[in-house]
């Protein structure tokens, strides 16, 4: 034998021999009782061998095998297999040989299901903090959002009605433009005149509370906070409007937003003949009104006295002229702080008579200017504010100064809610006009610091006395008030109010009683109450505050009406409020009771389980209230849970209706399910009613039914909405109301593929009402006069840069002061990125004049009302940025 | 007495046991979106059960009622709050996911749909075997710890982030068959294409039915390959470009650019 051959055998040898060591590692996976094959468990195996390691992987086939491939006989073979119904079984073969290369494994079965995951930051849509969601603008904006307010109609769970935005059916109370509250509460103005190219990201803020000492219990409130850009350069965006019809009829308004890092400025312009007045922003002095028991429960209640005084009354208004504008302008200053101002000029020229009792005709051309600065530092203020006003008749002037700073030297005693505590004032008015307002405020132990200076300077036919007068000890504070008003020569009103205070450790124990009497209808007001705070903020794990209150009030409207009363207790989250009322006749008693609170239990992580609940059982009164769809009920209970990840809300109400009324019927049905975040909506309301009162010679038929139901994300795409409505109304031949309306939508997926929506819309309005307010206690309803006719049509071209939307509107509201009645014919037309026109045929129509009409709580009275015709005009809006 | 108490217990614990193992059934939500489509944002909606291997795609902002989808006649996209393009339509579309069949079934666009009304057909293809490549590179997603793959789908490269301690061997889009559930995935570097999981949870009672849905027994009907159908789609094409530069079709070559209708991905040119 050569060496050649002797060599070749052993390599052959050594070849057999490594083949006859390595081999196909045959994994069989069964199920631990049932010795089933378990198909599909993935098998996560690592082999080392001589420092070698090959990690890798597979899944067991219907017969539960799995092979790994060429495993030596020397390599460990560390196996880690998962199955959604086993346990997780680590396996290490450290010698596959002893095996025969076949393994059979048992798994047993898992005995709970897999924990539920949410991934919560970052979000691919925005970085989420707690209680804090951000988006970044980019990421939401197209070619169709050009401003900000389209950009946010596309974040999830934002819905804009009218002047308001909701987030998750939460109203939100404020919006912050890079940390300043320019506009408060009328922030759409803001919203609307924002570019969405200038805006980066939007917040939106849960659970906010400015107070910083406050921060960790829950609120409810929700803010928006638009951040720019900070190195962007300063950027105006807005959007400015024409309109011009015959008679002199017109319309110029201009809004605009201009950005810069350092300085945010919102500035409204409006010259028209519609009474259509300019944002205004508000003085924050002037409900701080002398005589009013300074309780606040007590203000809650207070009515002022015109309510009560005139038993009827009109106001006639005519064509008016206003021309105005405002400039906001915010700078913050870091993150914590912020400096505001505003400037407001309005020149208003009003054409009005009035025939209320004890009011003087008001002047054609008034002239207003104010000016507020604030500069805020966290939870700590200090404002400035002017007034000028001027008119034909009387001219006045205002300066208040107001300041909340941290001067607190007590920390138990953190009551941020109240504001005024102290007031050292005298008021002084002279025959000649001259007004003379003083006063100094300090307030110590809820670490405030007002100072409140009041110049007033008045020139009219009036003669008015107030004073406020306080003592104040180290512990207890007693405060008077006293008003006198000279209202005519033979009528006068005088208004005394006392109150007694005294802050302990951990009580605030207060009683207040006021009495009002006016002469000429002697009229008695005594208002008495009984306030025990418990403030128990230094607990934040029990996150309650109890404070229990027993308020009564006693009015005497006049000699002939009855008495009322009203009881209101709290007591903790609960609170218990009853009103009643003496009459001879048995017919007009009546009694108003309601219960509402809350249970809340706080987890961890800030989340939280609430229930709420409400029973009320709230006076029909077949005189004075208004048969329609929004009856309120006799009986309501109100049940309510929000937990963590659900919310659930039913109620339930009652009609009752006294039987004594001839042929009357009534039904009502409520039901609401809300269920959250997996957004279950249904919404379920019937009425219907039958009414033909004789004494009143009123006739109603009400149908009124409203089915929705709308089904989220991840279930089948449901969404279906219905509406029925027919009502005829008369009473008294002064009241007319026709309404028919029917409305139904439904959306579907079509076998989850194809999604239609129409886009052809075709809707006609017709309604005649008339207007009246009710002041009954405990409730107060007010009723306008309108007659609404509206067309709507709406098409979509097919190119998606093309948005065409025709509509058309009549509507007609009377008694109150923001009514605009309008025919509103637009199109709206998108043709670029930014630009949005929109031409607008507006009814320029002249309130000829309108009647306010004020009842008593058991009087009706027959009303006069009157319109001019009607003059149409266009309208153009261009929106740029 | 101890003892029959025993039996008494094991005999009722037994059959619950038994039925907790066969009925793990849950879903999860993906988020998505695509940073070229002009930050497109949708969701995708899945279940899971070891019964009958189920992953149906949703777009969830589809339901949500601010963003309804409105088209044409032809199916087009012509509401101006949304951007989704006709290239975007797959994503919509359901989609069933059948391991023991190593089948997946979905809905597509109809070429016949797409001129006149929408029109959708179901087709069945082989499941997508992906080569996943191991990475080792693990990272935590909130509390999840997970580790990456990377693979090449339709000659682009993904990069995935699995959680080995969720063993649903899914996640969104067409990925499957890795030893668990996908809770990241990305598309290029500069993450052209995003997919993140949301939620996940035990589904207590399944809102799909694949029957409803149009995906049919498997071994009764014989659906066609999405393959067949290029032929139809390349006739509408054909037609698309005859169209273009006509004044009534402003978008064809619009559509014509953004519709890329052949899956029959053999070369990746």
């Amino acid at each position: 034998m050569t060496r050649q051959s002797i060599g070749f055998i052993l390599l052959w040898v050594w070849f057999m021999g490594s083949q006859a060591l390595s081999q196909d590692l045959t994994v069989v996976v069964k199920d631990e009782r049932t010795l089933e094959p378990v198909f599909h468990a993935s098998v996560v195996y690592t082999v080392v061998l001589d420092h070698d390691t090959t990690r890798n992987f597979g899944f067991t086939d219907q017969s539960g095998h799995f092979v790994i491939p060429e495993v030596h006989s020397r390599a460990s073979v560390q196996l880690d297999i998962h199955h959604l119904n086993y346990k997780n079984t680590p396996y290490l073969i450290t010698d596959p040989e002893d095996y025969n290369f076949i393994l059979e494994i048992h798994l047993p079965a898992r005995d709970h299901n897999l924990q539920e995951v949410h991934v919560q930051s970052p979000s691919l849509y925005g970085d989420g903090i707690p209680d804090t969601l951000t988006y970044g603008v980019d990421s939401i904006r197209t070619l169709s959002t050009p401003g900000i307010e389209e950009v946010l109609e596309r974040i999830e769970g934002i819905q804009i009605e009218g002047d308001k935005i909701f987030f998750k059916g939460n109203v939100v109370s404020k919006v912050f433009l890079d940390g300043v509250d320019l506009a408060s509460d009328s922030y759409m103005t803001v919203v609307e005149a924002i570019g969405s190219d200038i805006i980066e990201e939007i917040d939106i803020i849960s659970n906010y509370q400015s107070n910083p000492v406050l921060k960790a219990f829950n609120w409810d409130e929700t803010v928006i906070q638009f951040r720019s850009d900070e190195e962007m350069r300063y950027r105006l965006s807005g959007n400015v409007g024409s309109g011009l019809s015959h008679e002199e009829l017109l319309s110029l308004h201009a809004d605009l937003v201009g950005i810069s890092p350092r300085v945010k400025n919102l500035f409204r312009f409006t010259h028209n003949s519609l009474a259509s007045t300019v944002y205004r922003p508000s003085s924050q002095n002037k409900t701080h009104e002398p005589g009013r028991l300074p309780l606040g429960l007590l203000d809650q209640t207070y009515q002022p006295n015109g309510l009560y005084a005139p038993i009827k009354s009109s106001l006639y208004r005519y064509n008016r002229d206003i021309t105005g504008g405002v400039l906001l302008t915010g700078i913050p200053l870091g993150t914590r702080g912020n400096l505001r101002n505003s400037n407001y000029f309005q020149r208003t020229t009003l054409m009005q008579s009035n025939s209320m009792k004890n009011t003087h005709l008001l002047p054609d051309t008034t002239y207003h200017y104010s000016h507020i600065d604030q500069f805020s530092f966290d939870n700590y203020f200090i404002r400035s504010e002017l007034e000028l006003d001027y008119h034909t008749d009387q001219s006045f002037i205002n300066f208040f100064l107001t300041g909340n700073l941290p001067f607190a030297q007590s920390t138990e005693h953190n009551n941020f809610s109240e504001q005024l505590q102290d007031t050292l004032a005298n008021f002084f008015e002279f025959n000649d006009g001259l007004h003379i307002d003083e006063g100094f405020q300090y307030t110590r132990d809820a670490g405030e610091f007002i100072l409140d200076f009041n110049h007033h300077l008045k020139s009219s036919h009036f003669t008015e006395y107030w004073r406020n007068s306080n003592k104040r000890t180290d512990k207890v504070r007693i405060k008077k008030a006293n008003h006198l008003e000279q209202l005519k020569k033979q009528n006068f009103q005088i208004t005394n109010a006392l109150s007694f205070k005294k802050p302990m450790k951990k009580v605030n124990f207060s009683i207040g009683v006021s009495h009002e009497f006016q002469r000429e209808d002697k009229n008695l007001e005594i208002h008495s109450g009984f306030v025990n705070e418990l403030p128990n903020l230094n607990s934040r794990s029990k996150y309650t505050r109890h404070s229990y209150s027993v308020l009564t009030e006693i009015q005497n409207a006049r000699k002939h009406t009855p008495l009322l009363y009203h009881l209101s207790l709290k007591m903790g989250h609960t609170d218990i409020r009853w009103f009643t009322s003496t009459e001879n006749k048995e017919r007009n008693k009546f009694l108003h009771f309601e219960l509402n609170g809350n249970l809340t239990k706080r987890f961890s992580r800030g989340k939280h389980a609430i229930v709420r609940y409400k029973l009320e059982r709230a006076p029909i009164n077949p005189k004075t209230i208004m048969p329609d769809s929004t009856l309120s009920p006799n009986y309501l209970l109100y049940l309510g849970y929000e937990g963590p990840g659900i919310k659930f809300n039913h109620q339930l109400s009652i009609i009752y209706i006294d039987q004594r009324i001839d042929k009357l019927f009534d039904y009502d049905l409520n039901l609401t399910i809300n269920h959250h975040p997996s957004a279950v909506v249904m919404d379920v309301f019937q009425y219907l009613q039958f009414s033909e009162l004789k004494y009143t010679h009123r006739k109603v038929w009400s149908i009124t039914g409203h089915f929705n139901w709308t089904q989220h994300l991840i279930d089948s795409h449901w969404q279906i909405e219905g509406t029925l409505s027919s009502n005829y109304h008369q009473l008294n031949k002064t009241l007319n109301s026709i309404n028919i309306s029917t409305h139904f939508q439904s959306f579907t997926t079509e076998n989850s593929v194809v999604y239609r929506k129409r886009s052809i819309e075709l809707k006609l309005t017709h309604e005649l009402y008339y207007t009246r307010i009710r002041t009954n206690p405990g409730f107060n309803r007010i009723d306008n006069f309108q007659w609404s006719q509206s067309v709507n049509f709406k098409y979509l071209a097919q190119s998606e840069k093309l948005h065409l939307n025709l509509r058309a509107k009549y509507h007609r509201l009377g008694g109150g002061n923001h009514s605009l009645p309008t025919l509103d014919i637009s199109i709206n037309y998108h043709p670029s990125n930014n630009l949005q026109l929109r031409l607008t045929g507006h009814n320029l129509l002249n309130q000829k004049y309108f009647e306010l009409i004020r009842f008593t709580p058991q009087s009706t009275s027959l009303q006069r009302y009157g319109i001019r015709h009607r003059f149409v005009g266009l309208f153009i809006q261009y929106f740029f940025s | 007495m101890i003892l029959k108490k025993i039996i008494v217990l094991v005999l009722t614990l037994f059959p619950l046991c038994h039925t907790i193992a066969q009925d793990n059934s849950y879903y999860f939500i993906y988020d998505f979106v695509d940073r070229e489509a002009e930050n497109l944002k949708m969701g995708e909606y899945h279940e899971w059960s070891t019964e009958d291997h189920f992953s149906m795609v949703f777009d969830s902002s589809l339901a949500d009622q601010k963003q309804m989808i409105e088209r044409d006649n032809r199916g087009f996209v012509t509401d101006i709050s949304t951007t989704y393009s006709v290239k975007y339509l797959n994503s919509n579309m359901p989609m069933y996911k059948n391991l023991k069949h190593n089948t997946i079934i979905r809905t597509v666009i109809s070429p016949e749909g797409i001129l006149s009304q929408p029109k959708t057909e179901t087709i069945a293809e082989e499941l997508y075997s992906f080569n996943w490549e191991l990475t080792g590179e693990k990272k935590q997603i909130d509390s999840l710890l997970c580790y990456k793959a990377t693979t090449n789908f339709r000659c682009q490269t993904y990069e995935v982030w699995y959680a080995p301690e969720i063993p649903i061997s899914s996640g969104p889009y067409f990925f499957h068959g890795l030893p668990g559930l996908i809770i990241e995935a990305k598309l290029g570097d500069q993450d052209r294409k995003s997919y993140r999981l949301r939620k996940m949870g035990v589904l207590k009672s399944p809102k799909l039915n694949k029957e409803k849905l149009g995906f049919v027994n498997l071994d009764t009907n014989v659906l066609p390959d999405h393959c067949d159908l290029e032929e139809k789609f390349s006739n509408y094409v054909r037609i698309l470009m005859a169209k273009a530069g006509d004044p009534d079709c402003l978008n064809c070559e619009t559509i014509i650019n953004s519709v890329n209708w052949s899956e029959c991905w053999d070369d990746c040119k």
